[in-house]
């Protein structure tokens, strides 16, 4: 059963997301009728999974959004910005009642339901006023499933040969088990036939059913199989009723059972009413089975779908959607993660073949060349196609954007649109999945700090309304995430004076424009004079640099006043690899993160060591005080062999030192000092912590292409045992930075 | 070091139930392990070190995409090794957890069933917690290695601190 309920989560997790897009549409004018139903398709799953497992709030909650949206859906209701704006709001109650089912959210406040409700509840009187529940209701909540359903609201079954004039439609509908299956329901299909004609020709309307298949013995009824079919008249009431009409109608349902419209003159051919019973009689018969008896009645009967059937309706609502799309399957993230180790063993192996060939000879043997090449093509074919089986488009963490937008501005007050942009760009699952808070912050921090509130707006001569815009692209192997606003930018005067006040920068620094922009990252500043319920919960904007610098990304801003700011996220396509250096240290090959690399240079020693009071050396860059770090022993690498210390002992000897100037996330620098050099390449992140513990100063370990293992730097704790010993800490580097 | 114990009686209820235990050599002892933990065996290569690490962790190997450590079951014991010795091998085990360790030790010797009736358990204050019982097949005396300390030691679990404090800087 759990597992079950976790798979409704999981659906519901999927579902909530599109319901979102869908309204989007709506409010974008651009919605088509299968958004509509999409949408629709959406509250009626959620409501119907809800009901299977009992979860009241839920479906009573998802049951008056449904019937809301069926107003949309008939096209009783025409929406405008102010429906759209009410589905939205009970969009996020829903979501909210799934979260508290789920246990992850808190308890919904009571007043907020009703309220939606109510406000629901006014669009579907505004559709179709409270007396006609049964039109309104496709589907009725699983509870109210009693008689009511069979009423055919008001079909008149008498003197089918009167009123022919015009020449009528004969629709012979014959449902296939499939139909029901679906939880779709035959008396839905038939009210839509009646719908499409008009009051003042219903008379002309009649329904016959076909009850031949059916057994004489109720106890040789098979459950599952669809009996029935319908022969139904339908006036073309004066060219109000086309055909084309009346196959929309089974739209939906035209795989899945037979249909043929023809058109009868006068009288209607099968107008033989008179001998058939009118499908009143009929129907009732077959649903007032004894449920013990017949435990699986409701797949014969075109009954509304059951207390049983949500589960199935829900599967089968989510398939037709599937299958809109293209077509995809569920898969184990293991197993995939299983799959991509494997490549790369696949890449290693082939590597490691291709020098054993060389160093053998032979290479020469052209045909062994080409095939080869080949191999070696399709095995990088292959590493392309597994990555991207783990990319996933951004639009599942920008879709929510949408509500953290709308709720922020709600509480400040303000009238901002979130424009969304390249929502199907790909990128790699882990990083979606850790790109969802920093991006909250930041566009919290957007709609709080950098659109200005409509009256000053309205002062600049801007529209009242601000704009966000959110927009993902690819550029040279990364993935950059802009947001920008229309609000007034930065105020740099104002940024300055607090970071004077909080002890951030000296009062006499001079700073560039694009220092006092970063100004805003160093930690404990805050430009609000008032901590606001929305962005100032304690953390910074420093907070987001550091989590997107742990996705191996860095920040930038533009800002020009009264014009607007833009924050650019720089990403990696992938947390599973990772740009490095690879250098030499005593004998062992280790990977330095390029992002955590400033420059490359070569120290003469010892002009250019300073040793201070406490044993530190340091080195000066560009009037720059910067720590040494000695790499080898800093992480007690042994002396391998003599003729290795010896080199290693000739480095510290010899007039020259290579160094790499590395700088952690706020900003401290140190220099490393390593033997060599070797390469640059792309290497595969794997964790050695799950066969070890943890090893200070080292984050992660990779294997490169002869197979061997390599080490990762931990660059930040490296440079944070260092540098307190220096006493450099971030602040301070700031300071040095402005001078 | 691990001096015979005198009998005691099985406790565990075990008795009857045999084990197959692969049984290997580090210097002149014989040592053993079951069969069913045994991932792969494998030849010895030279494996990365790793920085500030247990005395006995000879570094990490590549085993098909997993970083594996590797544990020198002579230092860990405290047994001298064979010299000289070309053919060490690295028998790769899996814990319950899924914690994935080498031992390398001096050779393997083969496979015998154990009746655990036949185990005799060591006593914790002779100071080997490294093994669980003792064994006779025929003459010989053969070790049963505690594996769980082993990797219970490996992720830090326990003893922690006692080796992990990394060198100060020279």
């Amino acid at each position: 059963m759990d597992d079950i309920l976790k798979i409704f989560f999981e659906e519901c997790d999927e579902l909530l997301p599109e319901l979102e897009r869908g309204l989007g549409e709506l409010s974008d004018d651009d919605a088509s009728k299968e958004t509509i139903n999409a949408i629709f398709r959406v509250a009626h799953s959620i409501k119907g999974g809800a009901a299977s497992f009992g979860l009241e709030r839920l479906v009573r909650f998802a049951h008056t959004y449904e019937s809301a949206l069926d107003c949309l859906r008939s096209e009783t209701v025409v929406p405008n910005d102010e429906i759209v704006r009410i589905f939205f709001s009970a969009m996020d109650v829903l979501s909210d009642l799934v979260a508290e089912a789920k246990g992850t959210g808190d308890t919904v406040d009571d007043e907020r339901i009703d309220d939606n409700i109510k406000k629901l509840k006014s669009i579907i009187e505004m559709g179709n006023g409270p007396e006609e529940p049964a039109s309104s209701e496709t589907s009725p909540v699983p509870e109210n499933f009693e008689p009511v359903a069979f009423d055919f609201g008001g079909f008149d079954f008498d003197e089918p040969e009167e009123n022919a004039e015009g020449g009528d439609f004969s629709v012979q509908f014959t449902p296939h088990s499939d139909l029901y299956v679906r939880g779709d329901d035959a008396r839905n299909l038939l009210l839509g036939l009646k719908e499409l004609v008009p009051e003042e020709h219903q008379d002309g309307f009649h329904v016959v059913c076909d009850q031949e298949k059916l057994p004489a013995s109720l106890n040789e009824l098979p459950a599952e199989e669809a009996l029935l079919s319908w022969t139904v008249t339908v006036p073309q009431a004066d060219g109000q009723v086309t055909e084309e009409q009346i196959r929309e109608v089974f739209d939906w349902v035209d795989d899945v059972c037979d249909l043929t419209i023809t058109t009868t003159g006068g009288n209607g051919p099968d107008g033989g009413g008179d001998g058939s019973l009118p499908p009143l009689e009929e129907e009732p018969a077959s649903e007032e089975e004894p449920p013990p008896a017949q435990p699986q009645k409701e797949t014969v009967a075109p009954t509304p779908a059951p207390k049983v059937a949500p589960k199935e309706e829900k599967k089968t609502a989510k398939h037709v959607k599937k299958a809109e799309q293209s077509p995809s399957i569920r898969v184990d993230l293991n197993r995939i993660s299983m799959l991509m180790d494997m490549v790369g063993e696949m890449v290693i192996g082939q590597a490691s073949l291709e020098s054993v060939l060389e160093k053998s000879g032979a290479l020469d043997n052209q045909e062994l060349l080409k095939s080869l090449s080949v191999m070696r093509s399709l095995t990088r074919d292959i590493q392309d196609a597994v990555m991207a089986v783990r990319a996933q488009p951004v639009r599942s963490v920008f879709q929510r954007m949408h509500r953290v937008v709308r709720e922020a501005s709600n509480l400040a007050k303000k009238d901002i649109a979130l424009v969304l942009e390249g929502e199907e760009t790909e990128i790699d699952r882990t990083l979606i999945e850790n790109l969802t808070d920093p991006l909250t912050h930041m566009l919290r921090n957007a709609v709080d700090h950098g659109v200005e509130s409509p009256e000053k707006r309205r002062e600049a001569g801007k529209s009242e309304q601000g704009t966000i815009w959110l927009s993902a692209y690819h550029r040279s192997g990364r993935i950059l995430i802009d947001i920008k606003d229309d609000g007034g930018g930065i105020n740099r005067e104002r940024v300055f004076q607090i970071a004077v006040q909080k002890g951030i920068v000296a009062p006499d620094a001079q700073l560039t424009e694009d220092e006092v922009n970063e100004l805003i990252f160093a930690p404990g500043f805050s430009t609000a004079e008032k901590v606001s319920d929305l962005s100032g919960r304690g953390v910074g904007m420093d907070v987001v640099k550091q989590a997107i610098q742990n996705l191996g990304g860095h920040v930038s801003i533009k800002s020009t006043p009264g014009e607007g700011t833009l924050f650019s996220l720089s990403l990696p396509l992938t947390l599973a690899v990772l740009d490095g250096m690879l250098i030499e240290c005593r004998g062992s090959t280790m990977v330095v993160p390029v992002t955590s690399v400033v420059e490359l240079m070569t120290v003469k020693v010892p002009q250019e060591i300073h040793v201070i009071p406490d044993g530190t050396r340091v080195i000066l860059v560009r009037g720059r005080c910067i720590p040494l770090i000695y790499l080898a022993d800093a992480l007690t690498l042994p002396w391998i062999e003599q003729k290795e210390k010896s080199a290693a002992k000739r480095t510290e000897q010899e007039d020259q030192l290579i160094v790499l100037i590395v700088e952690n996330e706020a900003g401290a620098r140190a220099a490393l000092v390593v033997d060599g050099i070797r390469d640059q390449a792309q290497v595969v992140i794997k964790s050695i912590e799950k066969n070890y513990r943890r090893i200070e100063g080292i984050s992660a370990a990779t294997i490169l292409g002869d197979g061997s293992v390599s080490l990762i730097l931990d660059i930040s704790t490296l440079i944070a045992a260092t540098t307190k010993r220096v006493d450099t800490r971030a602040m301070e580097q700031l300071v040095r930075n402005a001078a | 070091m691990d001096e015979k114990q005198p009998v005691q009686p099985d406790t565990d209820g075990t008795a009857g139930h045999k084990e197959q235990m692969i049984i290997f050599v580090i210097g002149d002892q014989e040592y053993c392990i079951p069969i069913l933990s045994i991932k792969e065996i494998r030849e010895y290569e030279k494996p990365t070190y790793l920085p500030h690490c247990l005395p006995y962790v000879e570094g990490a190997i590549n085993i098909r995409g997993n970083i594996v450590t590797v544990v020198n079951l002579a230092k860990y014991l405290d047994v001298p090794a064979q010299t000289d010795n070309e053919r060490r091998v690295v028998i790769v085990i899996e814990s319950d957890e899924q914690t994935t360790c080498g031992l390398l030790v001096d050779g393997v010797v083969g496979i015998t069933d154990i009746l655990l009736s036949d185990v005799q358990p060591i006593s914790v204050e002779g100071g080997a917690a490294e093994l669980s019982g003792l064994v006779t097949v025929g003459e010989r005396v053969i070790r049963i290695l505690q594996l769980d300390s082993v990797i219970s030691q490996l992720l830090g679990q326990e003893a922690a601190g006692t080796a992990t404090t990394p060198t100060a800087l020279s």
